[in-house]
């Protein structure tokens, strides 16, 4: 274990801090954050992936009841073979869903899930779906490999609306390197403030 | 001359035959009108027609399924059916492990001594039993050797210190209790509450199949939310007329109870009479619990207990065919299509044997605690008026309070839905249902003219949010067809 001097701890402890507050900040006036697991992906031909699409409701009480939503992914790597949509939207096996997905673009993949269950339902979507702060999964996809190398699967488009009918507004969670490039960015502008602080001329007292 | 009058005499006796086929056909037995009735009171949901229906009423009708329902005897895999609830046991009968704060508790016990060895205890150590987490209570649903056959191994090994429960109607059922039973007053026909190991449940009195049969129902978590189950403590009709008799009224207050209490679904110890083994496998097939298909809502448990309680009426008019109660037909109630809006207020009020006519439905207002009471006309649609006051978003409810006719019950009814001016009946076809929803969708970012009705929220565009406000507006549950 690499024992930090106390300053080194400290610029650790800022570092971390400096992360958690860009991270709440990226999503701060969210309803949802979307998530794909893995963001990116090593292939090799005849090998399959499977990619998880999960949500977080950030508000309490609030539900998602529908969503449309464009993936991303490389074409020269990946192949789609399936999608499995979760149950939280309610069972489409037993109509309480209806579901879509369009994969007619290599590349792109859009689903598409909305949910039949209503307000006076004996397990509406607020008892279906846990609660603000834990993630659980929209849908769950397969892609079989073509080439071989490493490729990212993002998301490029969301729509959600709420159990009402309203929109929600949704926030990504960043993959790896945007993270990385904005904890670079957050080091700079610590770095810039304090050279600033030194060559700035201190008041008299 | 002879041969006319043999075809004369011939003729005769056709007829005869023929008006004797068509008497008969005209005056159905109150058996017959009786298991028609559940088979009408499923409202043409195949699961309760395939397992509540066909399964409850077999002791009237179908021996040759009864026979074969009991040869399935093989051990299921241990469930976790909810958050804090697991079944163990055998495709033909099991039991219900409760998991609460501090201890287990126990509905029903298996058959016997090696059943609690094989399947309840390794079940229990694998959730935890020990110190902190004994085993509290047993209830047995009654004393029939397949509900309380174990009870003995339990408290060979548990020892004397937590109690097993049962009905005292059924203390000396198949003989003497080894096991010490905690007897539960059958005679006290009204809710009788129970510390149940820290879980507080309601037992229900509920002779008929055994003179002990105890329901009861208990709280369940689901995604962490509470849900109270029923509990059906005897399933097999009996074959005299005071069992029978008793079965009957059982059901009738088990109905009752569900109502007021507001039960969602059942926990029955035979999984292969209620559907309970479906619901396992889905369970299973999904790999989660939730949403959780045990829980039906109290509008289809009601109908669940309907359907029982038509299954005991024909075998009361079987074994006693001078004894034909009153036929209990379910009732449904849909908001017309267009309501309730600011402008309308109209439900219609059905059965599967036609339109309710003539009876008062009462419309009352969350919000404002307004309320109006019309009356169904031949197609069972009452319409509200004068309008009380109605604004966008309120919440309202219909109700139909029941009518007793001369051999008939129509069961009360309800609905509730949000006011708004939504029209969602794309296809124009006098209700709002799935087909219309999936036209909404299907339009999504395509050019709509201005006023149409798949832009819901008339904001200019379609879009998913416009499809999901229009399943506020379905005619039925889940935009049922």
């Amino acid at each position: 274990m690499t024992a930090f001097p106390a300053s080194s701890a400290s610029r650790v402890l800022r570092l971390a801090a400096a992360s958690g507050l860009l991270a709440t900040m990226f999503s701060a006036h969210a309803d949802v954050v979307l998530a794909l697991t893995p963001g990116t992906a090593t292939s090799s031909a005849g090998s399959a992936r499977s990619v998880s699409l999960t949500a977080t409701n950030l508000e309490a009480g609030s539900a998602i009841g529908g969503f449309a939503i464009d993936i991303a992914y490389d074409p020269a790597l990946w192949s789609f073979s399936a999608v499995n949509f979760g149950a939280l939207l309610g069972d489409i096996g037993a109509f309480q869903a209806l579901s879509a997905v369009d994969a007619s673009t290599p590349g792109l993949l859009k689903l598409t899930e909305l949910s039949l269950v209503g307000a006076f339902d004996p397990q509406p979507l607020s008892a279906l779906q846990p609660g603000a702060g834990t993630a659980f999964t929209l849908a769950t996809m397969s892609f079989d490999g073509l080439g071989v190398g490493s490729g990212a699967f993002r998301i490029v488009g969301a729509q959600l609306t709420d159990a009402a009918g309203l929109p929600l507004s949704v926030a990504a969670v960043p993959e790896p390197s945007t993270f990385a490039l904005l904890a670079i960015g957050g080091m700079a502008l610590l770095g810039w403030q304090r050279r600033r602080a030194s060559i700035t001329p201190s008041r008299p007292v | 001359m002879k041969r006319i009058s043999t075809l004369i005499q011939g003729a005769v006796m056709t007829a005869a035959a023929v008006l004797s086929v068509v008497g008969q056909a005209q005056t159905p037995t109150g058996k017959d009108i009786h298991l028609e009735a559940a088979t009408r009171n499923t409202g043409g949901d195949q699961f309760l027609k395939d397992w509540t229906r066909d399964r409850y009423c077999m002791y009237v009708d179908n021996p040759a399924l009864l026979a074969e329902i009991r040869r399935h005897t093989a051990p299921v895999k241990p469930m976790q059916i909810f958050d804090d609830v697991w079944f163990a046991g055998f495709e033909n009968v099991g039991q219900f492990v409760l998991k609460n704060e501090s201890g287990f508790t126990l509905i029903d016990t298996l058959n016997r001594a090696s059943d609690v060895d094989t399947y309840t205890v390794p079940l229990l150590q694998s959730l935890g039993l020990g110190a902190q987490m004994p085993l509290r209570a047993a209830y047995a649903t009654h004393g029939h050797g397949d509900h309380d056959g174990g009870a003995p191994r339990l408290r060979q090994l548990f020892g004397s210190a937590f109690p097993i429960y049962l009905g005292s109607g059924d203390q000396a059922l198949g003989g003497v209790k080894s096991y010490a039973p905690t007897l539960i007053d059958s005679a006290n026909l009204g809710y009788q509450s129970l510390d149940f190991g820290g879980r507080q449940i309601t037992l229900l009195s509920s002779p008929g199949h055994t003179p002990g049969t105890m329901s009861a129902f208990v709280p369940v978590h689901d995604n962490g939310k509470e849900y109270l189950m029923l509990v059906v403590g005897g399933t097999a009709i009996p074959a005299n007329v005071d069992a029978t008799t008793s079965y009957l009224r059982s059901v009738e207050r088990m109905y009752a109870a569900s109502r007021d209490l507001g039960a969602m679904g059942t926990l029955h110890p035979h999984g292969i009479i209620d559907g309970g083994n479906q619901r396992m496998a889905d369970i299973d097939a999904r790999g989660g619990h939730t949403p959780n298909p045990y829980i039906l809502g109290n509008e289809r448990l009601l109908r669940t207990l309907a359907i029982m309680r038509e299954c005991g009426a024909a075998q009361l008019a079987q074994v006693d065919p001078a004894l034909s109660p009153p036929v209990w037909r379910v009732t449904t109630l849909q908001f017309d299509a267009q309501s309730p809006s600011t402008t309308l207020l109209a439900a219609r009020v059905q059965s599967d044997w036609g339109p309710v006519t003539g009876q008062p439905v009462t419309f009352s207002v969350a919000q404002t605690g307004a309320a109006c009471t019309a009356t169904t006309d031949a197609s069972g649609l009452a319409s509200c008026a004068p309008l009380p006051t109605l604004r966008t978003g309120d919440e309202v409810t219909a109700a139909f309070a029941g009518e007793t006719g001369a051999d008939y019950v129509h069961l009360p009814s309800q609905r509730k839905a949000i006011v708004s001016a939504l029209a969602c009946d794309i296809d124009g076809n006098g209700r709002v249902d799935r087909n219309d929803i999936s036209a909404v969708v299907a339009a999504i970012g395509k050019p709509v003219p201005a006023g149409d009705a798949r832009d819901a929220d008339k904001n200019g565009k379609v879009t998913l949010d416009d499809a999901r406000l229009c399943t506020s507006r379905c005619t039925k549950d889940q935009c049922a067809l």
